[in-house]
């Protein structure tokens, strides 16, 4: 009888003992981040049939259990990548249009000078210092240029280091989740179907931090395995194996970056689908921000540049000469697909003509073994062409020469290199074309000056619509925008994030008052369980005096 | 709901954090007294604001340019005001000469006095102005516009060019005007034209030769005429740029009240909201502080 009490009591002690450590494992893990509490859970053990009837034998721990929700952690998963996406979105964003904004480095006062200048120039056209202030504004304007587009060009870098970076700890992350998957797959199989929760906490942890870079999905395998998906459905996880992330040079610009994965030693690239998380939104800020700006500046330093030019062409300088080219201007872009066969070379010039029409649109030009066409390259909307060779387009002029096999593409980048392009022609002061031409020198006329400053409030872009400031403002707007409602959705979905947390520790995470509470029910429980054994064995010591008596 | 220990820990750092970014945002714009800190504060507003700077700009230097034109007219003006004194001299001279009660050496007297106006108007005519331009050869501004050749032959080396200066968005103005037009096209008696130069010359000559002509005298009233209605031109010209000047400063002002509504920071609301800030920042803190500091396990 009294070794069933024994029995009994030292279940109780085991237990007991057990739940303590359980809370004090739950307390030191209290700021662990992705920890999800534990919980003993006990049960009675079976009990004896006596001819009384069954008898109690005490408490047995049915197991530890780990205190989750699958759908809030899923949850906290979602907002996660949506939270960074958004959040790294912003702050890069409201870099850039910070950079166009502020007075010192923005392209405002630069123009404004430098037709001001244009304005002094008609004033006193014969003047050798008005000339003179006139060129080294141009040439101030041209810097201002050139150091908007150096700026957005060392954002360029850093994103494509960040990319790197970025694609590493995808890539060791997703290693070691592969091996979490290991661990939890042996656990699981040595302890029949015990499930290691820590590891389990772990490897949601691994995962929160891989979405914090990239969305994701996951399937977990009978085997206790998470396989994890990127992208349009790429595996990055199967079971304990992981595939790599890489960064690819684009196949026409060995600059920007693409990313791929590889399976089985093929490298499938799968840039477009990479959505969500800060990988996500390094990818859309340099598609969505970082190109349109660097495109929009230089759209607006060509068509400034040619229509100056178009003007300065038909003065006369001092010297009685018909006026030169003012600014330089660098020509398009083009690049042929890496992957060319044909021996096609294609040059583009701007159509000063239609130089209202440029857009800040980069293109491709395709042969399909019959036919060229064009198509925008964001969306691969069709652009029509005329001409039969050269072709116009857009503001652009196409030459083709040689012979190119159907499959062919080239990349043209009308306006990227525009605003680091830009150069002042000249640097003779009597070279400025400020008179009319005529049939002798002409230093007091200013009628050429007097249209050359027109062209400042000359609605010469977008289609005739706006000026060049105009265009500027267009883009610190559209910036602005873009900002705004990168910012307004980081907020929006950080309150998501706050309250996906909520969700999941509302389950999940420790409160310290509980386990102190947990502390004290089992420390009375233990210390009343100790007492039984002190009746247990002072019954027994009465017994052992009844008989040595 | 249940909340975790580390739950009731985050959202406590998490308000306190957002209510330091709005104090330090309120700050900011008290610090530079502008609402809008980066274009996403108001994007159209910032759209707005490139396009009101660059009005202001221009206006400006409208501004500018009408005190070059205006410098520049009343050169002219100046110039033909003393040039009236000198003709009207000549005229007094030719009436004197016409008289009967003259003796020749009177007239060659005349004629003395008669060719030092022509040098003066000459020197007049060739004036430079403050910029070392010359005001009345047309275009060839850095050409000296006329030339006495002797024998009462007089050339133009300037042309008729006439320059317009941009003094306000679409309005052109003239800073003076052409040797050609003021002292060369002048109406002939006899038809055609004649400069004033030649008809000093006949003048001081038929006074010499003590043969006055009556036609002299009509020929400087003729020149008279001329050239007052070019004192008027640039008089009315220098009315113009007045009443744009008011018309571009006005708009200045204009632009910097629409500027500074758009831009600048109403102080009073943001000082009264900094100070609510504050009291909600400091209310978090305490709230953080207070909170932290329950715990069962300090009963234990």
């Amino acid at each position: 009888m009294s070794s069933g009490l024994l029995g009994v009591a030292v279940s109780g002690l085991q237990a007991f003992q057990r739940g303590i450590s359980v809370a004090g494992h739950n307390i030191t893990n209290a700021n662990t981040e992705g920890f999800s509490r534990q919980r003993v859970e006990l049960n009675t053990r079976a009990a004896s049939y006596t001819g009384a009837g069954y008898i109690g034998n005490g408490v047995q721990i049915g197991g530890i259990d780990r205190m989750y929700d699958q759908f809030a952690i899923d949850n906290l998963r979602t907002a996660t990548s949506s939270s960074s996406r958004y959040d790294s979105l912003a702050t890069y964003s409201s870099r850039v249009s910070n950079l166009l904004s502020d007075e010192k480095t923005g392209l405002n006062i630069g123009l404004e000078e430098f037709f001001n200048a244009v304005q002094t120039v008609a004033d006193d056209p014969s003047s050798g210092p008005a000339r003179q202030l006139l060129i080294s504004e141009a040439g101030s304007l041209v810097s201002r240029f050139e150091n908007l587009d150096t700026q957005l060009e060392s954002m360029r870098d850093e994103i494509n280091a960040g990319l790197k970076t970025m694609v590493s700890e995808v890539n060791s992350l997703s290693n070691a989740i592969a091996e979490t998957n290991r661990k939890i797959v042996d656990a699981s199989g040595r302890s029949q179907g015990e499930v290691p929760n820590d590891l389990l906490d772990a490897r949601d942890q691994l995962v929160n931090q891989l979405s914090g870079l990239v969305a994701v999905r996951t399937l977990e395998q009978d085997d206790g395995a998470l396989n994890v998906f990127v992208g349009s459905g790429q595996s990055l996880v199967t079971g304990v194996l992981s595939s790599e992330l890489r960064t690819i040079p684009n196949a026409f610009d060995a600059q920007r970056l693409e990313i791929g994965i590889s399976t089985g030693g093929a490298v499938a690239i799968v840039t477009d689908s990479m959505t969500g998380g800060k990988l996500g939104a390094t990818l859309d800020f340099e598609e969505q921000v970082l190109n349109p700006t660097q495109n929009a500046l230089g759209r607006i330093a060509v068509t400034m540049a040619t229509e100056f030019n178009a003007q300065h062409n038909s003065g006369m300088d001092l010297n009685g000469v018909a006026g030169g080219d003012f600014f330089g201007i660098s020509a398009p872009t083009v690049a042929p697909n890496a992957n060319n066969s044909g021996g096609a070379t294609i040059t583009a010039a701007f159509d000063s003509a239609n130089i209202d029409e440029l857009t800040t649109d980069d293109y491709i030009l395709g042969f399909d073994g019959a036919v060229w066409s064009l198509s925008r390259a964001r969306d691969g909307q069709a652009v029509s062409m005329t001409g039969t060779g050269p072709y116009f387009a857009n503001g652009i002029e196409i030459a083709i020469a040689g012979g190119a096999t159907a499959g062919d593409r080239f990349m043209i980048k009308p306006t990227e290199g525009g605003g680091n392009g830009l150069s002042v022609a000249i640097d003779n002061p009597r070279d400025i074309a400020a008179a009319a031409q005529a049939a002798g020198p002409a230093p007091g006329d200013n009628s050429n000056a007097l249209l050359l400053a027109g062209l400042q409030t000359a609605l010469t872009m977008e289609g005739g619509t706006t000026n060049f400031q105009g265009a500027y403002g267009q883009l610190i707007g559209d910036l602005g925008t873009k900002t705004r409602s990168a910012q307004i959705t980081a907020q929006a979905q950080g309150a998501i994030l706050a309250r996906a947390h909520e969700v999941r520790d509302a389950v999940s995470g420790v409160n310290l008052d509980e386990e102190a509470a947990d502390l004290i029910r089992f420390q009375q429980a233990y210390s009343a369980i100790a007492q039984v054994i002190s009746v247990a064995d002072s019954t027994f010591q009465t017994l052992l005096g009844a008989i040595g008596r | 709901m249940r909340i975790s220990t580390m739950q009731m820990f985050r959202q406590g750092i998490d308000s306190i954090l957002s209510q330091q970014t709005e104090v330090v945002r309120t700050q900011n714009q008290l610090s530079t007294g502008k609402r809008i800190i980066s274009p996403s504060d108001d994007p159209t507003g910032a759209a707005q604001l490139v396009g009101l700077s660059e009005t202001a700009r221009i206006t400006e230097q409208f501004l500018r340019n009408s005190d070059q034109a205006r410098a520049r007219l009343e050169q002219e003006d100046s110039s033909l005001g003393s040039i009236m004194e000198s003709l009207q001299r000549a005229r007094e001279l030719a009436v004197r000469g016409l008289n009967d009660t003259n003796s020749a050496e009177q007239r060659i007297g005349l004629a003395k006095e008669v060719h030092q106006l022509l040098d003066e108007v000459m020197g007049l005519a060739n004036y430079k102005d403050s910029n070392g331009n010359y005001l009345f050869s047309g275009f060839q501004v850095n050409t000296v516009p006329f030339t006495d050749n002797g024998g009462g032959t007089f050339s133009y080396a300037g042309d008729s060019g006439q320059r317009q200066i941009q003094i306000g968005a679409g309005r052109q103005i003239s800073d003076g005007d052409s040797g050609q037009a003021v002292f060369r096209d002048i109406p002939g008696v006899s038809g055609g034209t004649e400069d004033i130069f030649t008809t000093l010359y006949t003048l001081a000559s038929e006074l010499e030769a003590d043969a006055p002509n009556g036609t002299s005298l009509d020929q400087i009233d003729n020149a008279i005429d001329h050239i007052l209605g070019f004192r008027a031109t640039s008089g009315a010209r220098l009315n113009a740029i007045d009443s744009q000047r008011g018309i571009n400063e006005s708009l200045l002002i204009q632009i910097e009240q629409t500027r500074s509504g758009i831009q600048d920071l109403d102080y009073a609301e943001a000082a009264s909201r900094l100070s609510r800030e504050s009291i909600a920042l400091q209310a978090a803190q305490q709230a953080f502080v207070k909170i932290q500091n329950l715990s069962l396990f300090n009963f234990l």
